[in-house]
C-alpha cells in the first residue's frame, strides 16, 4: 500500500503543479469580482446611488447618464441572494448614499439560492468580494480553492482570454459593462428568445423567500433613510410573448405591493416598455449600448420625479 | 456524494489511508469503519433515508437467521422479507403511479374516485440495495448459501458505499464472504482499480456529460428540429446512458478493488453486440443476471414450451422496464425489447456463443458490422422511450423522427459524432482485453504514462457540465 501511495503521489505531482498554477492565476489576475469589489470601496465617499442586480442592470444602467454619482454593482447572474449579501457588507460604509436600485427581472423573485448558474460564481463572491456566503459549507474544498471551482476548460479559456486581451475585467470604473456595444448577439431574435425563455423558465411561482429578502433590504434602507427603487428592465417583445404571463403579473403585483406598503420604495416597470425596439437590444433580454443609454436616461428622469 | 466530484476526491483518499493503515489490524474494526463511511457517503445525499437501509439490513439479517433453521416457517419468513423490502420499494417508487393508474381505470368506466398522491422523495439507490438484500434472503431460502451470523459483515454488505446507490447489484454469494475474511492488499489489482476509475471518469465526464447537453437540447425542443437531428439526439442519448452508467460501475469496481474487494463486471461493450440477446449479456449484467436467476429461471426459463418461453421473456422485460421507473414509458421500453427479442427465440438464434466477435481479427467482417449496426439501431430506438417524459412526447418525437426531414442535414455537433465513432473503434480494438483501459499490450512504461496523462488531460479539459448520474433516479 505504501508503494502504491508513493507511486500515486509521484504520478499526480504534475497534476498538483497545474492546480497550483491555476490557483495562482485566479488569485493574482483581476476580474469583475475583484474589480467591482475594489470600485465599491472606491465609491464609499462619493456614491449617491448604487445599482444592484444581474446582467440586466449590468447591460442596462450606464451611470454616466445619471445625474447622481452612481456605481453599478450588478454582475452577470447576480441574484437577490448576493445583492443582499453585498448590500449588508457595504451599506454602512457609504457616506453619501441616498438611494439604491434593485433589479427585479423575470427570474429574480422565484430564483432558488443554489441554482446552477451560481454553482461556481458563489466561490468567487466568497473569495474575491469579501463575502461570507452561508451557502458554502466549511467542509467544501472549493471554499478554499478557486481552481477547483471552475472546469479546467473554462480556466484554460480564461487564461487564453487574458493573454489575448490583457485583462479579464469587463467593467468600467463606474461598473457599467465595457463589452456592451451596438452589436447584436444574433440576427435571429426569435430563435434567441425561444432559447433564453426556455432557460429562464423555472416553473416556480413561489416568491416568498426572495420577497422577504427584498423586504429586509427595504427595512434596512428605511432605518438609514435610503430610498429603494425596484426596476424591471426592458426586454424584447419576443421574450415577453414567450414567458409565463401569470408569473409576470405576479412580479408586477409583488413590486407594486412593496412600493405601496413602504414609503421609501418606488417601482419602475420598463419590462414591456414599447419605447425599446429591436435596435436597442443586444439579445432577447439585454440592452445594447444604445438601449442602455436610452434606459439610463429614462431612469434618470423617473428617479428625479420620484424624489 | 458523486464519484466525479471534488468531495469524493477528498473523501476517498482519507478513507483509503485510514482503512489500510489504521483499521487494517482488526477485521471487525475494518468492517465497522466501512459501515460508518458508507453511511456517511449516503448521508451526504439525504441522511433521512439512512433508516431505510438500516431497516432493510436488520430485517434481512434476522430473516436470514430464521431461514437457516431447519424446519419452521421458512416460506413465511421469505414472504416477510419480500413483503417488507418490495413494500418499501413499492411505496417510495410506485405509490403515486398506482394511485394515478387506478384513477384512470375508474375514469374509463365513468367513475370518478378520490385518491391523493403524495409528495414522496425517492430514496437514492433503493432499487439497488433492495434487490441486493433480496438476493441474500432468496439464496438462503434456496439453501444456496449459509445465513451469516456476522451482523457487521451483513450490514457492510448491504451498505458498501462504492456500489450502494447504483450497483453493480451484488450477490451475497460473491460479496458477503469478502467481508468475512481479512482483506489482502494487492498492488497489481489496485493499479488496475485505478485504471478502472480513470475509465469510469472518462466515460462519465467526457462521454456522458457532453452527450447530455446535446440530448437535453434535442429532447426538450424536439418540435423545432428535423428528423435527422432527432435521430442523432437518440444516438447521443444511447451514449449518454452508456457512459453514465458504465462509468459509474467502473468507478465502483475500481474503488472496491482499492479496498480489496472484487465486484462483478456490469458492462462489457454492449454496443458491439450482434443481437439483442448478446446485448443483454453485456448491458447492466448484474441486473440482467438478477432477473435471470430470480424471475426467469423460476418461471421455467427456456426449459418450457415455446409459448411459455415467450411469456417468460415478456414477464422479465416488463418487470425490468417497471423496475427502472414508475412510468408507462419504461414499460413500453421493456415491451419493445421483448418484442425485438422474439425473432431470436422463434428462429433459435439466442445461442450463447462467444461474446467476442471476430476473435483475433483486426477488422470486423461485413456480416458483423451489419449485425452490430442493426442491434444498435434497435436499442437506440427503444432508448427514446427511456428518455421521454411521457407517451405523448414519445409519439411526437417519433412523428418528427420518421418524417421526410429524416433525410435533411442534422443540426448537431459533427465533432461529437466523430468522437463517438472513434470511441467505438477503440472499444472494438480493446474487445479482447480485461477492460477498455487495459494498456498492458503497450510494452514501454513511459508510453503508458504519457497515455495516462493524456487521458487525465482529456477528462479535465473536455469534461461536460456535471450532470447527476441517470441511474440514481432508479
Amino acid at each position: 500500500m505504501k508503494k502504491l501511495l508513493r507511486h500515486i503521489i509521484i504520478f499526480l505531482l504534475p497534476v498538483f503543479l497545474v492546480w497550483f498554477a491555476t490557483e495562482l492565476f485566479y488569485r493574482t489576475t483581476p476580474n469583475n469580482f475583484t474589480y467591482k469589489n475594489k470600485q465599491l470601496k472606491a465609491y464609499y465617499d462619493t456614491a449617491e446611488t448604487i445599482v444592484f442586480g444581474d446582467s440586466h442592470a449590468f447591460y442596462g444602467v450606464n451611470p454616466e447618464y445619471l445625474d447622481t454619482t452612481t456605481f453599478n454593482a450588478s454582475n452577470i447572474s447576480q441574484s437577490l441572494y448576493f445583492d443582499k449579501l453585498l448590500f449588508e457588507r457595504h451599506i454602512d460604509s457609504f457616506k453619501t448614499i441616498k438611494q439604491i436600485l434593485i433589479t427585479v427581472a423575470y427570474t429574480t423573485l422565484s430564483e432558488e439560492d443554489n441554482k446552477l448558474d451560481l454553482v461556481t460564481r458563489k466561490y468567487f463572491y466568497q473569495n474575491q468580494m469579501d463575502l461570507d456566503v452561508p451557502l458554502i459549507s466549511a467542509f467544501n474544498p472549493r471554499k478554499y480553492s478557486l481552481a477547483l471551482s471552475r472546469s479546467f476548460r473554462k480556466t484554460a479559456d480564461l487564461i487564453g482570454e487574458y493573454y489575448e486581451k490583457g485583462t479579464l475585467v469587463t467593467s468600467h470604473p463606474n461598473g457599467f459593462l465595457t463589452t456592451n456595444t451596438i452589436e447584436r448577439s444574433s440576427n435571429d431574435l426569435d430563435r434567441v428568445a425561444k432559447i433564453v425563455t426556455k432557460r429562464h423558465e423555472d416553473n416556480l411561482l413561489d416568491f416568498g423567500k426572495n420577497t422577504k429578502r427584498l423586504q429586509s433590504i427595504i427595512n434596512a434602507c428605511k432605518q438609514r433613510d435610503i430610498k429603494v427603487c425596484l426596476v424591471s428592465f426592458p426586454v424584447n417583445y419576443r421574450y415577453v410573448k414567450l414567458v409565463n404571463s401569470d408569473k409576470v403579473d405576479k412580479m408586477y403585483a409583488t413590486c407594486n405591493i412593496l412600493a405601496k406598503e413602504n414609503e421609501n420604495v418606488t417601482y419602475i416597470n420598463l419590462f414591456e416598455d414599447n419605447r425599446f425596439r429591436d435596435e436597442d437590444f443586444y439579445d432577447a433580454n439585454h440592452l445594447n449600448v444604445k438601449g442602455a443609454e436610452k434606459c439610463s436616461k429614462i431612469l434618470n428622469v423617473l428617479l428625479q420625479e420620484s424624489k | 456524494m458523486l464519484f466525479n466530484t471534488i468531495d469524493f476526491a477528498a473523501f476517498f483518499p482519507i478513507v483509503l489511508v485510514l482503512y489500510w493503515f489504521v483499521f487494517n489490524r482488526n477485521l471487525k474494526f475494518q468492517n465497522i469503519f466501512l459501515i460508518g463511511v458508507s453511511y456517511f457517503f449516503y448521508a451526504f445525499w439525504d441522511w433521512r433515508f439512512l433508516g431505510l437501509i438500516c431497516l432493510s439490513s436488520i430485517i434481512d439479517y434476522f430473516v436470514g437467521l430464521q431461514l437457516g433453521k431447519v424446519g419452521g416457517n421458512r416460506k413465511y419468513w421469505l414472504c416477510f422479507s419480500l413483503f417488507t423490502n418490495l413494500g418499501l420499494l413499492g411505496f417510495f417508487k410506485y405509490f403515486n403511479f398506482f394511485i394515478d393508474g387506478f384513477k384512470d381505470v375508474f375514469m374509463l368506466f365513468g367513475q370518478q374516485i378520490q385518491g391523493t398522491t403524495l409528495d414522496i422523495l425517492l430514496p437514492v439507490g433503493i432499487s439497488f440495495y433492495t434487490f441486493q438484500t433480496l438476493s441474500y434472503t432468496i439464496d438462503v431460502y434456496r439453501s444456496k448459501i449459509e445465513p451469516t451470523k456476522d451482523v457487521l459483515s451483513f450490514f457492510a454488505f448491504v451498505s458498501f458505499f462504492p456500489q450502494l446507490v447504483a450497483g453493480p447489484i451484488e450477490r451475497a454469494s460473491n460479496l458477503l464472504p469478502q467481508f468475512q475474511i481479512p482483506r489482502q492488499f494487492n498492488y497489481e489489482r489496485s493499479v488496475d482499480g485505478l485504471r478502472l476509475i480513470l475509465l469510469g471518469l472518462f466515460q462519465k465526464m467526457v462521454i456522458a456529460d457532453n452527450c447530455a447537453k446535446a440530448v437535453n437540447n434535442v429532447f426538450d425542443n424536439y418540435e423545432s428540429y428535423n428528423g435527422s437531428t432527432l435521430f442523432f439526439g437518440a444516438v447521443f442519448f444511447a451514449f449518454q446512458i452508456y457512459g453514465d452508467f458504465s462509468g459509474y460501475s467502473n468507478i465502483a469496481i475500481g474503488t472496491s478493488r482499492l479496498l480489496g474487494f472484487n465486484l462483478m463486471q456490469n458492462f462489457n461493450s454492449p454496443y458491439l453486440s450482434r443481437n439483442l440477446g448478446e446485448f443483454w449479456r453485456r448491458w447492466h449484467i448484474s441486473l440482467s443476471t438478477w432477473f435471470r436467476d430470480y424471475v426467469y429461471i423460476p418461471l421455467g426459463g427456456n426449459k418450457v414450451s415455446k409459448p411459455k418461453w415467450i411469456r417468460n421473456i415478456f414477464v422479465v422485460f416488463l418487470i425490468s422496464g417497471f423496475w427502472h421507473g414508475a412510468n408507462w414509458t419504461f414499460v413500453v421500453w421493456g415491451m419493445m425489447h421483448a418484442v425485438f427479442f422474439l425473432p431470436l427465440i422463434l428462429f433459435g438464434r439466442n445461442e450463447k456463443g462467444s461474446l467476442i466477435a471476430d476473435q483475433g481479427k483486426y477488422f470486423p467482417s461485413i456480416k458483423t458490422i451489419m449485425q452490430i449496426g442493426v442491434t444498435f439501431l434497435t436499442v437506440v430506438m427503444a432508448w427514446v422511450f427511456f428518455r421521454v417524459e411521457n407517451m405523448s412526447q414519445a409519439y411526437g418525437y417519433f412523428e418528427v423522427l420518421f418524417s421526410e426531414s429524416l433525410f435533411m442535414s442534422p443540426q448537431i455537433s459533427k465533432g461529437m459524432v466523430l468522437f463517438l465513432f472513434v470511441y467505438m473503434i477503440f472499444e472494438w480494438h480493446q474487445r479482447e482485453k480485461k477492460h477498455l483501459f487495459d494498456f498492458d499490450f503497450i510494452p514501454l512504461k513511459s508510453v503508458r504514462y504519457i497515455l495516462y496523462y493524456a487521458l487525465i488531460f482529456i477528462i479535465f479539459y473536455f469534461a461536460g457540465e456535471t450532470q447527476p448520474f441517470i441511474y440514481f433516479q432508479f
